[in-house]
């Protein structure tokens, strides 16, 4: 039995999570500071790198003991240190760096966005390499496909905003609390997805790139336009327009690779009307759709210790030199 | 008592490993870019070159700021997780109080008050009164900041005995300066034993970064709960 703690404090959320021989989530705690940054409309990050320092060690702290187990019982330490805010980074890597020294146990260094991926094979053991993951947060929209164990190649991504900034922008025009998804997904379902009619960003585009910031002054510019517009309404074209160019753009993509099953991940695909889009298109193409239950969708630290497992079995470590990077260099066709 | 010092507010970082008061290994080296990622290195060189382990450490000293932001944090987050994790005390000293350390060591017979005054960021210093008590410095109310040559002189005007960091950019007339040159982390490291002698060791949760702007002197450090 091997036991690893997970450690992410990429962005604006101090996580923590112990996680047995991979798989078995025994403590998955996450503290999210929107609250601290609500009055700014946005994450300050000197701001949450101070929270960081403050929530981190009770975090620790509460995971061991919720599980009566000690630090000796830890056997690997796994911790976020690409991509994200570098001053968010630093802290959890840190802290991981030095929890791993005091130990003598293992340092895993993981991608922040390559753990979202392998939250879809904890969760599914019918889920296995090859398959395409879109992946989509705040942050990131990326079509991906995914060959083997941290073999992952870029198909394509977005050329502005990301779908989950897309969504939290819309939500603010339309009065929702900050993070928008959830309140905009309840809206969504009393309105009309026909009330407003909103542009498909790239759709006719061959090519398997995104855009959403178009879409966000659309609905800008509608909301100014006419102010009679049923906020609902608004809600459920917004997410028709944006479900139907993912599926159009992902699907083909899985479907040229000969992939049958795609994975949605990232705090966006924790999204009702985006899942239940991709499991129509799913069902009518033969593909089989998978998504992380909703814990596991956003950000956490269940996921940095599940794939962070891999690495340990294979015995590929990180010094202590590990560095914090804001960026990743992915893999790409061209 | 054996007792790990290490500062990485500053440019330089600063390790040192003491017996009660007398030091056993020190590092102290300036860098115009620390690397964030070196320190547990040289930590690991430090102690394995002297033949010392983390396990073998009584007590974690550590810089509480005021300093460079991030440098603060990573030294103060190394120190208090290898607290936590083998069940030992942390214990963080503000670089003032460090200052102050090094004015006691330049003037050993000084008695009763004294104050110190320690370049800050940019215009910026920071200031402390203290009491000698037995060779130990005791800060007397809160640290200040004073922005700006102005506000130093003010504050200067009615405070005795005043000692001054050798790299302060404004002159306090009649202030004597510090000539002890011993790295912040010994020093450090020594307040902290002096403490730990007389059971004056925070609470782990205490033990927070000191930013100390002066919008937020004396901001309390939140629990989990309190996002919850």
């Amino acid at each position: 039995m091997t036991l690893g703690l997970g450690i992410d404090t990429s962005f604006d959320d101090t996580a923590v999570a112990l996680v047995t021989d991979g798989v078995q989530i025994d403590a998955n705690l996450t503290v999210s500071q929107f609250a601290e940054h609500a009055e700014f409309g946005g994450v300050i990050p000197e701001r949450a790198s101070r929270l960081h320092v403050e929530m981190i060690f009770p975090l620790v702290r509460e995971a061991l003991g919720s599980m009566g187990k000690r630090f000796e019982d830890i056997d690997y330490v796994a911790v976020s240190h690409k991509p994200g805010l570098v001053g968010s980074l630093l802290i959890g890597v840190t802290v991981a760096k030095a929890l791993s020294q005091a130990l003598g146990k293992p340092l895993i260094g993981v991608n922040h966005l390559e753990a979202h991926i392998h939250a879809g094979l904890m969760e599914h053991k019918a889920l296995h390499y090859p398959f395409t993951s879109l992946l989509i947060s705040g942050a990131n929209t990326m079509v991906m496909d995914c060959q083997a164990h941290r073999e992952y190649v870029v198909l394509g991504g977005t050329l502005d905003d990301a779908v989950g900034e897309c969504i939290d922008k819309c939500g603010r025009f339309l009065g929702l609390p900050m993070p928008a998804g959830p309140a905009l997904q309840e809206l969504a379902l009393t309105g009309d997805p026909k009330g407003l009619k909103l542009p498909r960003p790239m759709l006719r585009k061959p090519e398997l790139r995104f855009s959403f910031s178009g879409l966000k002054t659309a609905v800008l510019y509608a909301l100014r336009d006419n102010p009679e517009l049923k906020k609902a309404d608004v809600a459920a074209s917004l997410l028709l327009a944006i479900s139907e160019v993912l599926v159009k753009k992902t699907m083909p993509a899985a479907a040229k690779l000969g992939h049958k099953k795609v994975l949605l991940c990232g705090g966006a695909a924790a999204n009702k009307q985006i899942r239940q889009a991709f499991e129509e298109e799913g069902e009518k193409m033969g593909i089989e759709i998978y998504y992380p239950s909703i814990p596991l969708c956003t950000d956490n630290a269940a996921m940095v210790a599940g794939i962070a497992h891999e690495d340990f079995k294979r015995q590929e470590f990180s010094g202590l030199d590990l560095p914090v990077r804001a960026m990743v260099n992915w893999k790409t066709l061209d | 008592m054996l007792i790990l010092g290490v500062d990485t507010s500053s440019p330089a970082t600063s390790l040192a490993v003491l017996c009660n008061q007398e030091v056993l290994a020190t590092y102290h080296e300036a860098h115009e870019h620390p690397p964030s990622d070196a320190v547990f290195g040289l930590l690991e060189e430090l102690l394995s070159s002297h033949g010392f382990a983390l396990a073998d450490i009584d007590l974690f000293a550590t810089c509480a700021g005021p300093g460079s932001f991030t440098g603060l944090r990573i030294g103060l987050s190394m120190m208090k997780t290898f607290a936590m994790a083998l069940n030992q005390p942390v214990i963080g000293i503000d670089a003032v109080t460090i200052m102050a350390v090094r004015a006691l060591a330049t003037k050993p017979d000084l008695s009763g008050a004294f104050s110190v005054v320690v370049q800050g960021f940019k215009e910026s210093t920071f200031l402390g009164r203290f009491q000698n008590v037995s060779g130990r410095p005791v800060l007397q109310g809160s640290l200040e900041v004073a922005e700006g040559a102005d506000e130093l002189a003010t504050w200067c005007a009615d405070t005795p005995r005043i000692f001054v960091d050798p790299n302060l950019k404004t002159p306090v007339a009649g202030a004597s300066m510090i000539t002890n040159h011993d790295s912040a982390a010994i020093c450090l490291a020594r307040h902290a034993y002096r403490l730990a002698e007389i059971d004056e060791i925070p609470q782990f949760n205490e033990v927070q970064p000191l930013y100390l702007r002066a919008f937020n002197v004396g901001r309390k450090a939140k629990k989990p709960e309190d996002l919850r």
